[in-house]
């Protein structure tokens, strides 16, 4: 999936130090997520081995989607950390996006609540349980 | 295999080509 859904670019700090510059890039390395339109999404910064590469990428790729309200691919790439990687960093962030892609589509305040229970059942120490704590005022 | 373009300008106009999105990966030679 990772293959197919990006175009990847190599930028080398002694070759392209105004590059650098351009985009604010202070420590290396650093993956940013662009549209095609050139828009820059996400950033992050540091190593990581690729199983959690690839659920970071799909991850932040299927929050653009939602940003596009592209319901269908965003799903199937949420599903696909919370199944695929479900031991990945990646993976209590996508149940909290589920829950949010299910609100968006259904206006069914309730999502966020059971994805708040979701959390709190398998990530209970991750910062998204953190995050979505205010989901329990739903009644 | 990835086949890495040599810059975000052409990685972008890669991606236009399709509904892609662009990783750019900022790295300092060892």
């Amino acid at each position: 999936m990772v293959n197919d859904w990006f175009v990847p670019a190599r930028i080398n700090r002694m070759e392209h130090e105004s590059v650098f510059r351009e985009h604010r890039v202070f420590w290396t390395p650093m993956v940013m997520i662009m549209d095609q339109e050139g828009r820059e999404h996400f950033r992050f910064t540091g190593f990581l081995p690729p199983t959690e590469l690839c659920a970071r990428l799909i991850l932040d790729g299927a929050k653009i989607e939602l940003s596009r309200k592209d319901f269908k691919l965003a799903d199937k790439c949420l599903r696909e950390v919370v199944e695929t990687y479900k031991g990945t960093f990646a993976a209590p962030e996508a149940v909290y996006y589920q829950a949010v892609s299910h609100y968006m589509q259904r206006h069914d305040a309730s999502a966020l609540k059971k994805g708040l229970e979701t959390l709190r059942q398998q990530f209970p120490h991750s910062e998204w349980a953190l995050r979505a704590k205010p989901y329990e005022l739903i009644h | 295999m990835i086949t890495w373009t040599e810059t975000i300008e052409s990685a972008i106009a890669r991606a236009r080509g399709g509904k892609n999105l662009v990783l750019v990966d900022f790295f300092h030679p060892q």
